[in-house]
């Protein structure tokens, strides 16, 4: 335990006060999105599901505050072996829900590890590259790092978790190139990367090359991500209907309860993935871009934690969790305006999910713990 | 704190976040785009997803003729819709419509599985199997009413109704060139569904309901419509015609009373016919007018003023126009004559003369100003405009055959057009059919009021040249059209298709002459086989539909019985002419009320027919033998006609026409002839006939 009131003092409050606004706003849209204004809904379970995974996540912020960030640190080969331990575990004896192998059953919970997994490879992440900071300027240097996140992202693909195993490799990318990555190699070695995948699949649509690495579903996103139109009953529903959503709620919206796409069901997926365009729907850009702007102030006081931080370790951990988030953010507000590639990814705080809100909040903690025991710290 | 971050990495961290900064902010502008700058689209997009949009078709507005009887109204008939979203088990209910509405099964299984929202299964079907259907009661096949047009008269005024579509649209007729009034504005019946394609019990039930279309009045006089008809139905049963027109029109406003056509069809069942049956003849095909046309140069001659009644004319049978040589239609010629007389003998080379006197430029400005060559404006769709050859490409010989029709074409209504224009003292009114245009409450939408074209000729000159057909009808070759009691003008003509025996034949009336009430055209098409004669086919044909016009509409009699035309029409004996000078003899039929003409060159009579003695009517044709009879004989064959079915007089007006001579057998109407029809026999020989009164 290593707690001291004064600490509170040291709190960015613009943190927490952004995630409970955050959090509320996912709460009003799911109650929308479940559909709890009509007779008969069973939209309560929903919410009451999502508020006990809030105050879980809460009561989990305030643990955290009793450790020094530090003793993760300590624990991060524990931490490591037993995340992948359980995204092992995971494969074998997994649940399966909409075609992903993702889901631990503890009796009347289910958990996604993969979501828990994020965080602690954040942690491990940052405990390697702070002990190997001056080999990050050589290429060799990247090798380490790139082995301990490349076990947990094939693990995660083997989940059919695209999305999450995404979020990794830029949670990676931040983290290295915060860490004193050689911008240079970087650039080459991820842009090149990129630009290969974009080959295989360009040459996969030309010449029909083999893809081994995308299922058939997710190819077919792929296809809807380039046109839309393709198949507007099939596969390209979901982003049509998504769009039409975000259209429709024009500037000011229709109005809480209001949305026809949402409340008529028009909307797939629409208090999990597609939650943002339920906002957009019936609280107009007005109401999306308040949304987009407290993302906005949490992440700029997130990389201000960053920046302030006691040590490397600290700032690398809270770097991390900016870029998930934000990758969160972009992907899943892409999506919904076929900016992006359709994946499961959920919006964080505001996405019906307990894994999600859990770990969220959970990031939050250690970015709050970390902005506690800050530097400029009297005792 | 050796550990802490160093300011490489700060650095790099404010890097990051400018670059997050930046992704997000590029996020807003997209969804500026889709929120604001195309909200429209996506908003739209979004009511046509949940809003299940029925159209509720209008009723059609109702034809009436101009006193409210209906020609042409709206009766409801149902539709069967499917929705497909809302069928369960589309193989069984296909099979179940395919049995009852007795359709076949893929075609109906096909539809009601279509990605749409609401299809059509069967249209305006009998309300009997609209019934069978509703009691098989099945999800997702519900019904909606559609208006079916409906012909209660059936063919009458076929050609100017028209017809409407499946989708109450007009197709042709006063239904295509009305159909915005008649059509109305549909209404919507809009439901909001969700995406399971459910109704929503408290959902937005919207309902707008349609504009019916207004009603239209014509001026076609049901009746008047029925009587031109009927005699156009009797025509094409008693001569070889393809095909005719009837219009009959009131002088005084351009409108319509009538206008019929054979062939015709019948528009309820408008697609049973073959589709040449819904040409309307009357307005869309043009043909060559003949001597009707003379009225137009009558007209003309006398406004500009180089003619009057009592010009004397010369006719001796042709005439030459620029080394071509134009032949009356009388062998022989009608010699002097008046214009008076040339008018009413409808004289070819006393027309081509005055012509002449016209000269092209003039006589082309009154073509034109009696709106030949141009559309009358007459508000039905595919009006023709007739063939007027340019200015520049009428020469001598042109001028000439214009003069008395020929080398012209025009169209039924452009003919009656202009001659009520002569009608109306000279002011041309555009025709039309329509009178007013009201909404279904009745309140009045659009008169149509007489629409005055242009003073094409002067009121004098319109008199005088009634005047002028009058004499046609009274003494000349309109004797046919002639009405007890009725002062009637009128013009027959007759044109020959080039090359062939086939004949137009025509006649144009003008009633009362003093108080034009009627003008009544008559044409007949591709008459073959005698008799082709305007005078003979179209001009009874005339005076029977006139006759029951004036007593339909109660127009009475201008002449007191005692001066009646018809009881004038005595009987002359005809003179001995033998031996006479041929001017000296011509002198002596003309005062006793006979028609001339000359056969041979010489100039002493040496033969005639009727032979002296015979009772003739006044104004019949006697002709003279200048030349020995074996020379004659040579040049002067002719085919017999049939006879049988005609009237003695008929007869002999006939073959006094043809140089022959009746000897008649009996009474009543002729049943048998001793030379066949067809044979040639030389001018002069007599005919005999054997009658039969058949009571």
């Amino acid at each position: 335990m290593n707690w001291n009131r004064k600490l509170l003092k040291n709190l960015n409050w613009y943190i927490p006060i952004s995630v409970i606004l955050l959090i509320f706003i996912g709460i009003v849209a799911i109650s929308s999105a479940v559909e709890i204004n009509k007779a008969g809904s069973f939209g309560m379970i929903y919410l009451q599901r999502q508020i006990i995974a809030v105050v879980l996540g809460i009561l989990l912020v305030i643990v955290i505050q009793f450790f020094d960030y530090s003793v993760f640190k300590h624990y991060s080969s524990i931490i490591y072996l037993s995340t992948i331990g359980i995204l092992g575990l995971i494969l074998v004896i997994g649940r399966t829900i909409a075609g992903g192998k993702r889901w631990i059953e503890f009796g009347p919970v289910n958990f996604q590890p993969a979501e828990l997994a994020k965080i602690m490879l954040i942690l491990v992440l940052a405990a390697i590259l702070d002990e190997r900071k001056d080999d990050l300027k050589y290429l060799i240097g990247f090798f380490r790092p790139f082995l301990y996140v490349i076990v947990p992202f094939i693990l995660i693909i083997l989940q059919n978790d695209l999305g999450t195993s995404l979020v990794l490799l830029v949670i990676f990318i931040g983290m290295l190139y915060i860490g004193g990555g050689n911008a240079k190699f970087m650039a080459i070695i991820f842009g090149g990367g990129l630009g290969l995948v974009v080959l295989m699949i360009t040459f996969h649509f030309v010449f029909g090359t083999p893809l081994f690495f995308l299922k058939d579903y997710q190819l077919n996103r792929l296809i809807v991500f380039i046109n839309p139109g393709i198949d507007p009953y099939g596969i390209g529903y979901n982003l049509i209907q998504s769009k039409i959503a975000l259209g429709s709620g024009r500037l000011m919206g229709k109005g809480l309860f209001s949305g026809t796409q949402n409340q008529l069901e028009f909307l797939p997926e629409k208090h999990t993935d597609f939650i943002f365009s339920v906002i957009g729907e019936e609280f107009g850009f007005i109401g999306i871009f308040i949304v987009i702007s407290i993302y906005l102030l949490l992440l700029w006081q997130i990389f201000n934690v960053a920046r302030n931080a006691r040590d490397n370790y600290g700032c690398l951990v809270v770097t991390g969790i900016g870029t998930m988030f934000f990758f969160h953010v972009l992907e899943n507000i892409g999506m919904t305006m076929g900016l992006m590639p359709i994946t499961g990814i959920p919006l964080p705080f505001i996405s019906y999910g307990g894994s999600s809100m859990v770990t969220s909040l959970v990031a939050i903690g250690l970015v709050i713990n970390i902005n506690l025991r800050r530097k400029k710290i009297i005792f | 704190m050796a550990n802490a971050p160093q300011l490489q990495v700060k650095k790099r961290i404010i890097c990051l976040f400018v670059l997050i900064f930046v992704v997000i902010v590029l996020l807003a502008f997209r969804l500026v785009w889709i929120q604001v700058v195309n909200s429209d689209e996506y908003q739209s997009k979004a009511l046509d997803q949940r809003l299940r949009q029925l159209k509720v078709e209008p009723k059609r507005g109702i034809i009436y003729d101009r006193k409210g009887r209906e020609l042409a109204l709206s009766a409801s008939s149902e539709t069967v819709v499917a929705i497909p979203m809302e069928i369960n088990n589309p193989e069984l209910t296909a099979r179940k419509l395919a049995h009852v509405l007795d359709m076949d099964y893929d075609y109906i299984y096909k539809r009601i599985t279509r990605k749409a929202s609401a299809v059509y299964v069967k249209r305006k079907l009998d309300q009997e199997i609209a019934e069978r259907v509703r009691e098989l009661d099945l999800k997702g096949i519900t019904f909606t009413e559609e208006s079916k047009r409906f012909y209660p008269k059936g063919n009458l005024a076929s050609h100017v109704l028209g017809f409407a579509g499946i989708d109450s649209q007009g197709l042709d007729g006063i239904e295509l060139s009305y159909d915005k009034y008649l059509r109305g504005t549909p209404g919507k019946i809009r439901a909001e569904r969700d995406a399971a394609g459910s109704s929503i019990p408290e959902g937005v039930q919207e309902y707008l309901p349609p504009e019916n279309g207004y009603n239209i009045y014509l001026t076609i006089d049901e009746v008047i419509q029925y009587i031109a008809e009927r005699e156009l139905e009797r025509a094409l049963q008693e001569y070889n015609i393809s095909g005719g027109t009837v219009i009959v029109m009131d002088p005084r406003t351009g409108g319509i009373l009538a206008m019929a056509n054979r062939p015709d069809y019948d528009p309820n069942n408008f697609a049973d016919y073959p589709q040449k049956y819904w040409r309307n003849s009357a307005i869309s095909d043009s043909f060559e007018p003949g001597s009707t046309f003379k009225i137009i140069t009558t007209a003309a001659a006398l406004e500009e003023g180089v003619v009057n009644e009592n010009d004397v004319f010369v006719d001796p049978g042709y005439i030459i126009v620029n080394g071509e040589r134009i032949s009356c239609w009388k062998a022989g010629g009608h010699g002097r004559q008046t214009f008076a007389e040339v008018v009413q003998n409808s004289c070819n080379p006393g027309f081509v003369q005055v012509g002449m006197r016209l000269g092209k430029e003039a006589f082309y400005n009154y073509i034109t100003a009696f709106a030949f060559g141009d559309k009358t404006g007459i508000k039905l769709p595919g009006e023709a405009k007739g063939l007027l050859s340019d200015y520049d490409k009428i020469g001598p010989v042109e001028l000439a055959t214009i003069s008395f029709g020929h080398g012209i074409t025009v169209t039924p209504i452009q003919l009656t057009t202009a001659v009520a224009a002569v009608a109306n003292d000279g002011m041309l009114l555009r025709p039309r059919l329509v009178k007013e245009i009201r909404s279904p409450e009745g309140e009045l939408i659009e008169e149509v009021k007489p629409f005055p074209v242009r003073q094409v000729i002067s009121k004098e000159t319109a008199r005088r040249t009634l005047k002028l057909l009058e004499r046609v009808v009274s003494d000349g070759t309109g004797v046919n059209a002639q009405i007890e009691g009725y002062r009637i003008g009128g013009k027959t003509g007759t044109a020959k298709h080039y090359g062939a025996q086939i004949y137009d034949s025509s006649f144009i009336g003008v009633v009362p002459v003093n108080d034009p009430r009627l003008v009544i055209s008559v044409v007949l098409y591709d008459v073959t086989g005698f008799p082709y004669y305007g005078s003979q086919t179209a001009a009874p044909i005339f005076r029977n539909i006139a006759l029951d016009v004036l007593r339909y509409l109660d127009i009475p009699p201008q002449l007191p019985e005692a001066e009646d035309k018809m009881s004038q029409l005595t009987e002359v004996v005809v003179p001995d002419l033998k031996e006479m000078d041929i001017f000296a003899a011509e002198d002596i039929l003309r005062k006793s009320g006979l028609d001339v003409k000359l056969v041979g060159m010489e100039s002493k009579v040496i033969d005639q027919v009727p032979l002296p003695g015979a009772k003739v009517l006044k104004g019949t044709t006697v002709l003279l033998f200048t030349e020995e009879a074996n020379q004659l004989e040579k040049k002067f064959y002719v085919a017999v006609p049939d006879l049988t079915g005609l009237t003695r007089e008929e007869a002999e007006d006939l073959l006094a026409e043809l140089g022959l001579i009746l000897v008649p057998e009996g009474e009543g109407k002729i049943v048998e002839q001793e030379i066949e029809p067809g044979s040639r026999v030389p001018g002069g020989s007599k005919i005999t006939v054997r009658l039969k009164d058949d009571g």
